[in-house]
């Protein structure tokens, strides 16, 4: 166990490594002086440039540069915004939480939704509910997010005018962000009329939700649905047949189980769809998270800020993979016994 | 008499396919008894078991005369009680132990949740205590030293024998009156294929369980069982007690099937081949109409193309229209 765990946390500073390494190097490989892409101010006196390229250590070899570079951002210092000339860690930190809220609750309704319905469609295998479930998933799963979006908006706000189109909140309510999670923040705040503003949040929340959750759940379904049918045709699913349990017992206790194990590790890439999805999610409901705010630093050719969030948001995927990769070992006994056997 | 199944056809229903794989079987078993039912691979050994248990995918379809336990025809009854008295008094035993438990939950859990809830007699709060010594009285019944051990073991960890001793106790806890062994030591060193047979003779005599040993292995049907019935590509050939078929089989099939068997007091050439009988089973697309050992039985002759009415004779029950040593 603990050999594997320094794999992994090898691999993890590895993969680390050669990002910032990428990271770094794109300040030199961005049009303009490296001096004005690091630091992020682009109207320099003589006399500034000569001191901030000292401080940057952007005077010495690159491998100088590069430690230097990374010393700074362990101390999170990544320069300041080409566009608001305000700290990027900040910025950075003003919209994850928006980010976050966001992805969690499309994880939520893709766990909701696709585990169960996967899981329905793997036991009825063939059936007329199987049929129903996996073609729609497939259907949905070649839709493309951009065109979901766009058609939930169709359907339920011009047409239906049930939900509103874009943003958090409306902007009569007025929410003073402390955490920067909404939800969180309106059961802190000091609003006379909080209901009406926990509806119109979650109002808010239903479109960008649903859209994102779309390509999720519709994976999870398919994976969760061939997990399910294998698991099935196994025998200890037969022996434990005719050992007398109902069911119900023998799903939740065997089939559900056995079936979720093996596909936790397929969870990462999950995660990697989530986080693309949600940044195109983000730019069609004018959502102020993450992905909304890359893609405006992008259309600004914002290098300092492109630049920090790969960085960012790399680093952040591969811990999520590695520490599902772990936890897949800690609770799937079948893996510690193949890494037993193989070590 | 325990269980009386008079001729079971067990039907695959299929778009290219649509053939008898058991064919007319019949088998009965006395209560309290060992019961082997012998056949070649792809017999229908399994589909018997799995047709009584049933435990059949929608695939297949089970008519028969009569499936009655204890004087009740399965068959006429509602899946729903059928399931009930099947779970009550039956219970099954696999080959390849070590895949017929679920490899994610350790043993004590999944003998715990066989545990009937009439075996607890202590309130609700001291179940869980009650719990672990019902499981460890089984797994000490069964023979196992290091039963704190195999409690909490999953069962990649254990070896074959263990865990077919551990899901024999799995078996027992609900003290069924049968016992379907299908095909217990298959693929098992020898020694642990003996203590496991005589872990079953030992809970026949004294708990009064009937087995039902489904095997190829006829050595040990020979040492353990009191009677057998043998099949040939799903059609029963020959039942009776071991020792009568033994001494005086009547249809050809039994006593090429007995001379089979390696013999190693008699004189045997080195190198010298056993005896066989020519040809090989049939695949199901390609099953002989009436007898189906015809094509490769040594007295077959013209009538045998009609399947032969079963014969009762001195205790034996055969089919066959040419039996021999009837003097």
């Amino acid at each position: 166990m603990f050999v594997y765990l320094l794999r992994r946390i090898n691999l993890l500073f590895t993969t680390l490594i050669v990002i910032s390494v990428m990271s770094f190097s794109l300040g030199h490989l961005f049009p303009g002086d490296p001096v004005i892409n690091f630091s992020g101010k682009p109207s320099l006196t003589y006399s500034e440039y000569q001191d901030l390229s000292q401080t940057l250590a952007l005077d010495k070899s690159y491998f100088e540069q590069y430690l230097a570079y990374l010393k700074r951002s362990f101390n999170g210092d990544f320069g300041v915004s080409f566009s608001s000339q305000k700290p990027i860690l900040d910025e950075f930190l003003r919209v994850l939480p928006a980010s976050i809220e966001l992805s969690l609750y499309a994880l939520l309704v893709t766990l909701v939704f696709g585990l169960p319905l996967g899981l329905l469609a793997g036991i009825k295998n063939n059936r007329l509910i199987d049929r129903i479930i996996f073609s729609v998933a497939t259907i949905l799963n070649s839709i493309p997010i951009f065109w979901v979006g766009l058609l939930f908006i169709l359907i339920f706000t011009l047409n239906m005018n049930w939900l509103p189109m874009s943003g958090r909140l409306t902007l009569l309510y007025e929410v003073p962000s402390i955490t920067g999670f909404l939800l969180v923040d309106i059961a802190l705040s000091d609003l006379a009329n909080k209901s009406y503003v926990y509806t119109d949040a979650l109002r808010h929340l239903i479109l960008p939700t649903a859209t994102l959750a779309v390509l999720p759940a519709t994976l999870v379904i398919g994976m969760m649905r061939s997990s399910v049918i294998h698991v099935m045709g196994m025998p200890y699913i037969k022996a434990a047949q005719t050992k007398g349990l109902t069911s119900w017992q023998l799903i939740t206790r065997h089939v559900f189980r056995n079936a979720l194990l093996p596909i936790i590790p397929q969870f990462g890439l999950l995660f990697n769809t989530l986080v693309t999805s949600t940044m195109i999610t983000e730019v069609i409901f004018s959502w102020p998270g993450i992905g909304n705010w890359i893609i405006e630093a992008i259309y600004q050719r914002d290098f300092p800020a492109i630049q920090a969030s790969l960085l960012i948001v790399a680093s952040m995927m591969i811990s999520i993979n590695v520490l599902l990769e772990i936890a897949h070992m800690m609770v799937n006994p079948l893996m510690r016994k193949e890494f037993n056997a193989t070590k | 008499m325990l269980l009386d199944v008079r001729n079971l056809t067990v039907k695959l229903n299929n778009d290219t396919l649509d053939v008898n794989a058991i064919d007319k079987m019949s088998l009965s078993m006395r209560d309290g008894s060992i019961h082997g039912l012998v056949g070649e691979t792809g017999s229908g050994k399994s589909l018997f078991a799995k047709a009584l248990t049933g435990t059949l995918s929608e695939k297949w379809t089970v008519q028969a005369d009569r499936m009655f336990w204890q004087g009740e025809d399965l068959l006429k009854l509602s899946e729903e009680k059928r399931r009930q008295i099947i779970n009550r008094d039956m219970a099954m035993i696999f080959q390849e132990p070590s895949r017929s438990l679920d490899p994610t939950v350790t043993i004590g859990e999944q003998i715990n949740e066989v545990i009937p809830k009439s075996e607890f007699q202590g309130s609700i709060w001291s179940r869980r205590q009650e719990r672990l010594q019902i499981a460890k009285n089984l797994l000490i019944k069964v023979g196992i030293k290091h039963y704190q051990q195999c409690y909490e073991s999953y069962p990649h960890e254990l070896s074959e024998g263990l865990c077919q001793k551990v899901m024999i106790a799995m078996a027992i806890i609900r003290s069924p009156k049968l016992l379907i062994a299908d095909e217990p030591t298959d693929a098992m060193e020898s020694t642990t294929k003996i203590q496991i047979m005589r872990l079953l003779q030992k809970l026949n005599t004294q708990k009064n369980m009937s087995v039902l040993l489904i095997t190829h292995d006829l050595e040990s049907v020979i040492n353990y069982a009191q009677e057998m019935t043998l099949l040939y590509s799903g059609q029963s050939v020959e039942s009776g007690s071991v020792r009568d078929l033994l001494k005086r089989p009547y249809h050809p099939y039994t006593e090429n099937l007995f001379t089979s068997i390696p013999k190693f007091n008699t004189d045997t050439r080195p190198k010298s081949r056993l005896q066989t009988l020519p040809g090989s089973t049939p695949p199901l697309q390609h099953l002989p109409i009436g007898c189906r050992l015809g094509p490769r039985c040594p007295r077959a002759q013209k009538e045998c193309v009609v399947t032969p009415k079963s014969v009762k004779l001195k205790g034996h029950l055969f089919s066959c229209h040419h039996p021999i040593n009837l003097d």
